[in-house]
């Protein structure tokens, strides 16, 4: 049993890179959580894309048991850390964590300084009434300049100076004085005296063996194992399997009380019956109302996922609905294209969002996939009066039907060093942006207000951020309005068919240009067969682009023997197997490859 | 393989005039051919990934021993008589390695024990394949006697300069000589050539090809140079040490090919091979096998096809009784009785290959799962291939051990893959006949995606008519691509795959 008074709950935060996974390895052994044998950098980054990419995609968390700088504190004080990802694309992973905790520990790298998300984070804790320290981090560095920015928080987010603690999360310097700060000055949770048993689900997983796995934070009362519970929005019932704690690693323990963070073991099978965000009540308690959820986050970017091999549909509908339970930014819905067959068109936070999930249906489900060119949301106002969202250019009425066609425009807050300032605004005119806002809080350091249609931040906006500016500037935005725009639908039709999987939105402006781009492309990925292929791209009928596959001349085996059909038949399997990867269009085959190549954007 | 009168009447009807029926066309019990295989030579050339080797001595004695021991096992086993219709060898096929080098002796020993093994077909045809540095007049007598009535020359070229490139032995006077002989002692004689290597030209080929054709021979196979991999020349061209003629000029030879043999009055009636009179003149060895028949594999690295027929009277019958005795009639060797519990599963061996299913209910009603080729065809395919290595197969040859390095039950798929692979090589293509036979379809749109099907044939690559599916000119020279199209796709299942997952859409 843990009394409410010795726990500590906090979310570390910051801006990508800026070391928070590196400070939480420091806290685990600091506190002896992990022997020193088994210890390894960015401990609590276990997925092995989290370490093949060195970032951090899900949140995670653990229990320490700090006894003071003087080590003499009995019983000790347990702190619940939630280590967060600090690329945008995973922000919903923060909100929530942030809804259970007390407080927030922001990490800022002395080398660097307040960048976007340290803002767009620091936000997030201020609205949920986070108590905030901060680390001034990587102190270590020559190019710290703990003043310099610790001077720039004051300034820009306005947190006090006395609230600073200087740390290296590499060498372990200022560690335990942190420790201490946190302690000393986070809140305790509330204990919520005399109120039933509560708990807000925070995260959720699959697991082959045991079903449904909830992350919780108990909210109040207290929760034994075996406990019949109830999830109050989907009313699904279930008894409390297991209950435990993470230290990192899950442990098992028989009561989980107010204030504590830990998980439980369902055994539901049925994934709808869980959801993240819901309350989960003792079975019986009829008269306790659902504590407050979560928004769900609005996808920016849409992309068609389809099985390689057409047959394993079901395979990938079942991959998505376990898969969202550990990802509940993830939205999707079944999709039938006439070239790529069945599939699902799925909804992320960002590209790299996208990529993940294609990488973790991939590893953890064994699937293959084919991804269509992502697109932003676009809303329609249709003559007949009536509004529609889509989010493909497969779902677009007839131009007559449209009176009006908007697009999502997002308002930008870009840092960048004074140097690429002339770079970064040539970028964003580019881009058909509207400036709204520049100022130099600090020394050297611009900060950028720009108004941008989201579709030209998508894409490789961020890319050529980071490239312009030598690494330095980084940006974060927020939906602002939906704008009319000079928008088209550029077809690609291989064979006179339009192919919707390969068809596209662009702004007028740049559409004949990227229509011949991926004409291009396409031509260089579809292999030449029995007939000719002809690569076109037409807006409205008019053809804009146009490139052509010529058809094999020759190609036959000279020689086949009674020793040769074993060995044909063979490469036969083999090439059978490659194209349940094609997909036909006509009588045209066309190669996973050349969907990909649509996605590639410009190359400047 | 009974050759129907259907099938003989449909050739006539084909495009090509084929000069008549199938040698095997009167045959009513299965025929097969013999292969036999001679891993040696005296070197090897850079382009060759055949099963040969070089060899300083070769023990004949020990080898004749063995490829007629082996002879012995095939007929006892893979290739046997069934009881009521007995094989009959319609051809035997020396190939190698160089078969020449094998002395004539050793030739007749073997042709002796085929002949003891097996009843023959009076046509029987018998080919040597041979080298032209091996071949004089003596030579060929000494064959002739042994038996073997037909020979296939491996010329390549006549040109001097273009043998010692392909790393030949002989030159182009050794290859007249050769061919001279040749056509004093045999009737009928093929000779080989090789087209397509580097820089060669139009008018190159030409005057190469027409030395050949002046020989007035009865058949000639030309090849495009194709670089294998695992060869010397594979990696020379990688390499860069030289390049070999692009699509568009191995097209120009291709076409002087076909002109410049029919000029010379033969027709092509395969990929590569052009036959006085068409398939009257081929190759009747190879012709069975593009036609999809049974071919016994003798000697190391050898390739061979049997056909079980599993029920010799068309019809498999079941009887339970109430009491759960259930006795089957599976194949033409015999009855086999089986005993079921009341309820249950019992599993039954029907042949070394094939594994049936049987559920048999308390009521005495059986459901007998088994492969579709079986339900459909009543018959078994199966592919075997022989240990490659000379040495361990004359090891366990000569010590009465199987030899066998694969033994491959053929699915319905892989059958209808075989028969497409192998038939559309030849210009009178599948018959409708020999489809449905081999394969159970009784139509070509659903042993094959129906849509693609009817594409090729609108796009002129295909003929498809009453007599069956063949390739046209257009669709000879793209034959890789034309099957690759045609047979990704598993026939029918594909559109019953869709229809599910589109209820399973409207489900979600
Ligand atoms: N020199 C130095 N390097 C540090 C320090 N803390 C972290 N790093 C390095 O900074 C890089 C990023 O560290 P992480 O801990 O993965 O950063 P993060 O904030 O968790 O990153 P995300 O989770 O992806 O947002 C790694 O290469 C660390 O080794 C520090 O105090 N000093
Ligand atoms: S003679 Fe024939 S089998 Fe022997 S190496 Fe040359 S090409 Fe190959
Ligand atoms: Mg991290």
């Amino acid at each position: 049993m843990t009394d409410s008074h010795r726990l500590r709950n906090f979310a570390i935060i910051a801006h990508i890179d800026h070391g928070k996974s590196t400070l939480a390895d420091r806290f685990l052994e600091v506190c002896g959580a992990v022997h020193p044998r088994e210890a390894r950098a960015q401990m609590l980054d276990s997925m092995d894309l989290e370490r093949e990419r060195g970032i951090t995609i899900k949140a995670r968390t653990t229990r320490l048991e700090w006894r003071g700088r003087a080590g003499d504190k009995t019983p000790p004080w347990i702190l619940n850390l939630v280590d967060t990802p600090g690329h945008v694309d995973f922000a919903y992973e923060v909100s929530r964590s942030l809804a259970a905790c007390e407080g927030s520990l922001l990490v800022v790298d002395a080398s660097q300084g307040v960048e976007a998300q340290t803002l767009a984070n620091v936000y997030a804790a201020i609205e949920q009434d986070h108590e905030i320290l901060v680390a001034l981090n990587k102190i270590d560095l020559p190019a710290a300049d703990s003043l310099r920015v610790a001077a720039e928080i004051e300034a820009v987010i306005g947190l006090p100076s006395d609230s600073f603690f200087p740390v290296s999360a590499k060498t372990g310097e200022g560690i335990p004085a942190l420790l201490d700060g946190l302690v000393a000055r986070l809140p305790a949770p509330s204990e919520r005296q005399g109120e039933a048993f509560k708990a807000l689900v925070a995260d959720s997983r699959y697991d082959p063996f045991l079903g449904v796995v909830l992350l919780v934070r108990v909210v109040a009362g207290r929760l034994a194992t075996g406990d019949r519970l109830r999830f109050l929005r989907t009313g699904a019932t279930f008894a409390a399997d297991a209950i435990g704690i993470f230290t990192p690693e899950e442990q098992a323990v028989d009561t989980l009380g107010a204030g504590e963070i830990g998980f439980v073991v369902t055994g539901l099978r049925k994934l709808e019956e869980a959801r993240v965000g819901d309350t989960v009540v003792f079975e019986k308690d009829t008269a306790s109302l659902a504590l407050k959820g979560f928004a769900l986050p609005q996808a920016v970017v849409f992309c068609g996922l389809f099985p390689e091999d057409a047959d394993l549909y079901s395979k990938l509908r079942d991959a998505l609905a376990k898969l969202a339970l550990n990802d509940s930014a993830l939205f999707y819905e079944p999709e039938s294209s006439q070239a790529l067959g069945f599939g699902f068109r799925c909804g992320f936070l960002g590209l790299l969002h996208l990529e993940i999930v294609v990488a973790r249906l991939e590893r953890e489900f064994a699937l293959a996939l084919i991804t269509t060119a992502p697109s932003v949301g676009y809303r329609l106002l249709l003559r007949d009066g009536t509004s529609r969202d889509i989010h493909a250019a497969a779902e677009l009425p007839d131009v007559t039907q449209i009176a009006e066609f908007y697009e999502p425009w997002v308002r930008v807050t870009l840092f960048a060093p004074k140097e690429s300032l002339g770079a970064v605004l040539a970028l964003c005119e580019e881009r058909r942006g509207e400036r709204l806002d520049l100022s130099f809080p600090a020394e050297n350091r611009a900060v950028i207000t720009y108004l941008l249609p989201l579709s030209e931040t998508v894409f490789d906006f961020h890319d050529r951020l980071k490239s312009l500016s030598g690494g330095f500037a980084s940006y974060d935005s927020r939906f602002e309005d939906w704008r009319s725009g000079d928008l088209v639908k550029v077809s690609i039709l291989v064979n006179g068919e339009v192919v919707e999987a390969l068809s596209f939105i662009a702004p007028r402006s740049s559409a004949e240009r990227r229509g011949r781009q991926i004409c291009k492309r396409l031509k260089d990925e579809i292999p030449r067969q029995l007939y000719k292929v002809a690569v076109q791209a037409a807006i409205g009928g008019k053809v804009i682009a146009r490139e052509t596959v010529s058809a094999l001349r020759k190609d036959v085996t000279a020689k086949c023997y009674g020793g040769d059909v074993t060995r044909k038949r063979k490469l036969l399997e083999k090439q059978k197997a490659g194209k349940k990867r094609m997909r036909q269009v006509g009588q045209v085959e066309i190669p996973h490859a050349a969907f990909l190549a649509v996605l590639r954007r410009d190359e400047n | 393989m009974s050759q129907g009168v259907s099938e003989g009447m449909s050739q006539s009807l084909s495009a090509l005039q084929s000069g008549g029926a199938s040698p095997l066309a009167d045959a009513s019990a299965p025929a097969f051919g013999v292969y036999l295989h001679w891993p040696f030579c005296a070197s090897k050339c850079p382009y060759c990934d055949f099963n040969s080797h070089v060899r300083d001595a070769v023990d004949t004695a020990a080898w004749q021993e063995a490829l007629c021991a082996e002879l012995e096992d095939a007929a006892a086993h893979l290739w046997a008589n069934p009881p009521d219709a007995p094989r009959q060898v319609a051809s035997v096929f020396f190939g190698g390695g160089t078969p020449s080098l094998m002395p004539p002796e050793c030739v007749a020993a073997i042709l002796e024990k085929v002949q003891a093994l097996w009843q023959s077909l009076d046509a029987i045809e018998i080919t040597l394949e041979c080298n032209p540095s091996d071949l004089d007049e003596a030579r060929c007598r000494g064959l002739r006697d042994a038996g073997v009535n037909r020979l296939s020359i491996g010329v390549q070229s006549f040109d001097d300069a273009v043998l010692s490139f392909l790393g030949r032995r002989h030159d182009g006077a050794q290859a007249r000589a050769a061919l001279t002989a040749a056509c004093k002692t045999f009737p009928r004689v093929s000779l080989d050539m090789i087209y397509a290597h580097p820089e060669q030209s139009v008018r190159a080929w030409r005057e190469d090809l027409h030395q050949g054709l002046a020989f007035a021979t009865e058949h000639v196979s030309a090849y495009q140079l194709t670089l294998e991999p695992n060869t010397p020349f594979y990696a020379q061209a990688r390499r860069g040490v030289f390049s070999v003629p692009g699509e568009d000029a191995a097209l120009a030879l291709w076409n002087e090919t076909q002109e410049a043999t029919v000029r010379a009055g033969l027709v092509r009636y395969e990929t590569s091979n052009h036959a006085r009179g068409g398939v009257a003149g081929a190759s009747r060895h190879n012709l069975e096998i593009w036609r999809g028949g049974d071919y016994a594999a003798i000697g190391p690295g050898a390739h061979g096809r049997t056909t079980i027929e599993t029920s010799a009277h068309g019809r498999t019958t079941i009887e339970t009784s109430a009491h759960g005795r259930t006795t089957i009639e599976t194949s033409a060797h015999g009855r086999t009785t089986i005993e079921t519990s009341a309820h249950g599963r019992t599993t039954i061996e029907t042949s070394a290959h094939g594994r049936t299913t049987m559920e048999t209910s308390a009521h005495g009603r059986t459901t007998m799962e088994s492969r579709r080729q079986n339900e459909v065809q009543d018959k078994k395919r199966i592919a075997v291939s022989r240990i490659a290595s000379p040495e361990r197969w004359l090891a366990l040859r000569s010590t009465g051990k199987d030899t066998l390095s694969e033994e491959q039950l053929l699915s319905a798929d892989e059958i209808r893959d075989e028969i497409f692979l192998n038939g559309l090589r030849l210009s009178t293509g599948v018959s409708r006949a020999r489809l449905t036979r081999e394969t159970g379809y009784q139509d070509f749109q659903q042993a094959l995606p129906a849509d693609r099907l009817t594409s090729l044939v609108e796009s002129g690559l295909l003929v498809l008519d009453e007599t069956g599916l063949r390739t046209t000119e257009a669709g000879a020279v793209r034959l890789n691509a034309i099957l690759g199209y045609l047979l990704a796709l598993p026939a029918g299942d594909k559109k019953r795959a869709q229809e599910e997952q589109a209820q399973e859409v409207q489900g979600v």
